[in-house]
C-alpha cells in the first residue's frame, strides 16, 4: 500500500464524514456549555459565583458544573471563534423558550462550535499513530463510532482531556516522564476522570518516592493554579459537590464496598507486580469494569477509547469482538428516557423531531414492556459480555514494541 | 471521473435523506405549543367552562391538549372538550377524570380539520359532581394552556411541507457557510482522487512498520 492509501485517503475520507456529520447533529449540551462560556468574554472570571448571584435573570438556569479550565479555555476559543459565527449566534444561545432552536443558522452554530473537536480529534489520531506505529490503529480511531458520536453527534468537549491524556502517554514513550505528568495534569484540570490513569502513567520502576512525588506535584499542578483562586468561595464548591462520575462509581455496591474501586485496585496491584507491561491491557481492563459497574453518561465513553484501541489494533479477532459490545452500548443509549438522545438528534434539521416519539417510550406505549428493565439488562449483558471480553484481552495479552 | 461522480452523488443521496425524507417520512404531525408558564390553577367546578381562541394557520388540526391537575387522582368527573368554528361545534368528546395524573397533559385527538387560516375556539367544560377536585392550568392571563398538533394527511403533503421547510431554512442560511462549506467538501472529496506525487523516502514513513 502507498502512503497515499494507508494515511491520506483515510484521513480525508474521515474528514469528509466528520464534515457531512458535524452540521446536521445536535445535542443541548453543546448549547448549554457555550451559554455559559459566553459570560468570559464579558469580563466575568468567576463563572460559579456569577451564575449564584444572577440566577433568576440567566435564560438557561443550570450551573456551571465543569472545572475552571474548561471554561476559560473554551470561553477563549468561543472568542476566537466568534468573526466565523452568524449574527444570531448569540441570540440563539441566550434564548431557551419556544421557537429555542428554530434558528436557520443552527447548522452553522453546529459546524462552527464543533471545529475546535475536530482540531483535537485528528492531533488524537496522529498520537494514536506514533503511539502504536501502525496505520491499522490510525483508521480504527478514525472510523470507529464511538468517536464520531460523542464528539460530532453528541459535540461534547470530551475529546480535548482525551487528547491529553494520549500526549501524556506519547510522553512516557518518549521518557519525557515530567511533561507527561504535567499533560495529564492539564487534562485533570479540564475534567477530573484522568485521576483514574494517573496512578498507571506515574508509577514505574524505579519507585523512587521524590520522583513519585514530584509527578504527583507536576500533574495537580494545573489544576491547583487553576482552582485556586475559587476555593474560597462556597459557590465553586456547591457546583462541585456531588459530582455525577463519583456518586456513579460508588453505585454498585457488594457487601456495603463499592466494587469499581475496589477491582480499580486490583488492576493497578496486577499493573505493578506485571511490570514492564503496558499500561493499555490493564486500562482496557478498567474500560470493561468501569462500563460494567457505572450507568455511565454516553459521552464518558471515549475517555478509555484510545487506550483500548492501542491494545486491541493488532489482532482483528479482538477488534470484531467489540462490535457486539457496541451495539449493547448503543442500546442502552438510546433506551436513555431522554428524547435528545435519539430523535433530538437531528434537531437541526427539524425541531419537531425532539416530539417524535423515543424507543424508551416507543417500548411502553406500543409494546407495554418496561423500558427501564430492558435499558437495564441491557446493562447486564453489557456486564457479562465485558467479561468474555477481560478473558480475551487476558488470552491475548501483549507487550507493545 | 466515475468515481468523483458516484462520490457526489452519494452525499447528495445523504442529504437528501436526511434533510427531506426523514423530516417527511418521520414526522407526520407537528406540534404546536406556545410553552407558556402554567401560573394559575383554575377549578374545574361542575358546569365551569373555560375557552380560548386560537389561530390556525397551519392546516389539518387534529388534536388539542389541555394541561390538568388532579390531586391525589380522585377525580372521577366527566370532561367535555370542544372545538368551535363561526358555525358552531366541529369536534366533540367526553373524557373521564380518572384519566388525569397530577399534572398530565389531556389530549382529544380527531380527524383532521382540514383549510387554513381559521379561527377557532377550543372548550373544556365539567358536568361532573366533584367540587375542586381537579384544576385546569393556565398563563398569568388566566387562559388555559393548550397544546395543538397538525397531521400530515399523506406522504405527498408531507414531502411538500418538509421541502417547503428545508427550502426556507437553506434559504435563510449564512451565504459565507454555505460557500465555504460546499467548498471543502467538494474539495475533500476531489483529494480523495486527485493523483499526488509523495516521496517515498519519508522519515516518517521509514519508522512506520509495514502492514501485517
Amino acid at each position: 500500500m502507498t502512503v497515499r492509501q494507508r494515511f491520506l485517503n483515510p484521513l480525508v475520507l474521515a474528514f469528509i464524514i466528520r464534515l457531512i456529520i458535524m452540521p446536521l447533529f445536535y445535542h443541548p449540551d453543546i448549547k448549554s456549555q457555550h451559554y455559559h462560556f459566553q459570560f468570559l468574554s464579558q469580563g466575568y472570571l468567576n463563572i460559579y459565583q456569577f451564575i449564584d448571584q444572577n440566577l433568576p435573570r440567566l435564560a438557561y438556569t443550570d450551573t456551571f458544573n465543569y472545572l475552571p479550565l474548561t471554561y476559560f479555555f473554551f470561553g477563549a476559543i468561543q472568542f476566537l471563534l466568534r468573526p466565523f459565527l452568524p449574527h444570531d449566534f448569540f441570540l440563539w444561545l441566550n434564548d431557551w423558550g419556544v421557537g429555542a432552536n428554530d434558528y436557520p443558522n443552527l447548522y452553522c452554530f453546529m459546524f462552527i462550535l464543533k471545529i475546535p473537536y475536530l482540531f483535537f480529534d485528528f492531533l488524537t489520531a496522529f498520537l494514536i499513530l506514533r503511539l502504536t506505529n501502525s496505520p491499522k490503529a490510525f483508521r480504527l480511531w478514525l472510523f470507529n463510532p464511538i468517536s464520531l458520536y460523542v464528539i460530532y453527534v453528541l459535540g461534547n468537549f470530551d475529546i480535548v482531556p482525551v487528547f491529553f491524556t494520549c500526549l501524556s502517554l506519547y510522553l512516557v514513550k518518549k521518557q519525557r516522564y515530567s511533561f507527561s505528568a504535567l499533560s495529564l495534569g492539564i487534562a485533570i484540570s479540564l475534567k477530573a476522570y484522568p485521576v483514574l490513569f494517573l496512578p498507571f502513567i506515574i508509577l514505574r520502576p524505579p519507585y523512587r518516592l521524590r520522583l513519585i512525588f514530584s509527578y504527583i506535584f507536576l500533574a495537580t499542578l494545573p489544576l491547583l493554579a487553576t482552582i485556586i483562586p475559587f476555593l474560597f468561595g462556597h459557590h465553586f464548591l456547591q457546583s462541585f459537590t456531588g459530582s455525577g462520575l463519583t456518586q456513579k462509581i460508588m453505585e454498585y455496591r457488594f457487601l456495603q464496598l463499592p466494587l469499581f474501586p475496589v477491582l480499580y485496585f486490583f488492576i493497578l496491584i496486577h499493573y505493578l507486580l506485571t511490570r514492564p507491561s503496558s499500561q493499555y491491557f490493564h486500562l482496557s481492563l478498567v474500560f470493561l469494569i468501569f462500563l460494567s459497574l457505572v450507568n455511565f453518561h454516553p459521552q464518558w465513553l471515549i475517555w478509555f477509547l484510545p487506550f483500548q484501541l492501542v491494545y486491541i489494533f493488532t489482532k482483528p479477532s479482538l477488534v470484531y469482538l467489540h462490535l457486539p459490545l457496541y451495539f449493547l452500548v448503543f442500546t442502552y443509549i438510546f433506551l436513555t428516557p431522554d428524547s435528545f438522545l435519539f430523535w433530538g438528534h437531528l434537531t437541526a434539521v427539524d425541531s419537531q423531531f425532539i416530539n417524535l416519539t423515543s424507543p424508551h417510550s416507543l417500548l411502553f406505549y406500543r409494546f407495554s414492556l418496561n423500558p427501564d428493565l430492558i435499558r437495564d439488562l441491557s446493562h447486564r449483558a453489557i456486564t457479562l459480555y465485558s467479561i468474555f471480553l477481560a478473558s480475551a484481552y487476558v488470552q491475548n495479552r501483549r507487550r507493545l514494541p | 471521473m466515475f468515481k468523483i461522480a458516484a462520490v457526489f452523488l452519494s452525499q447528495l443521496i445523504f442529504f437528501t435523506i436526511i434533510l427531506f425524507l426523514a423530516p417527511a417520512l418521520f414526522i407526520r404531525q407537528r406540534v404546536y405549543d406556545l410553552h407558556e408558564e402554567a401560573a394559575v390553577q383554575l377549578p374545574l367546578s361542575p358546569s365551569s367552562t373555560y375557552s380560548r381562541p386560537i389561530d390556525v394557520t397551519t392546516p389539518n388540526l387534529n388534536s388539542i391538549s389541555f394541561f390538568l391537575k388532579n390531586p391525589n387522582l380522585k377525580n372521577q368527573q366527566t370532561l367535555v372538550l370542544s372545538v368551535f368554528n363561526q358555525s358552531g361545534v366541529i369536534r366533540q368528546s367526553t373524557f373521564s377524570g380518572r384519566n388525569v395524573g397530577d399534572p398530565s397533559w389531556l389530549t382529544y385527538k380527531f380527524d383532521p380539520i382540514s383549510g387554513s387560516p381559521s379561527h377557532l375556539t377550543v372548550e373544556i367544560s365539567s358536568l361532573g359532581q366533584s367540587v375542586d377536585s381537579l384544576y385546569l392550568l393556565a398563563n398569568k392571563s388566566g387562559q388555559p394552556v393548550y397544546r395543538l398538533t397538525h397531521k400530515s394527511t399523506d406522504l405527498r403533503q408531507s414531502l411538500n411541507q418538509s421541502a417547503a421547510n428545508q427550502t426556507a431554512k437553506l434559504g435563510s442560511l449564512s451565504r459565507p457557510f454555505i460557500v465555504f462549506y460546499f467548498i471543502i467538501l467538494i474539495t475533500a472529496d476531489l483529494f480523495l482522487f486527485v493523483p499526488i506525487n509523495i516521496k517515498p523516502q519519508n522519515k516518517a514513513v521509514n519508522r512506520l512498520k509495514q502492514p501485517e
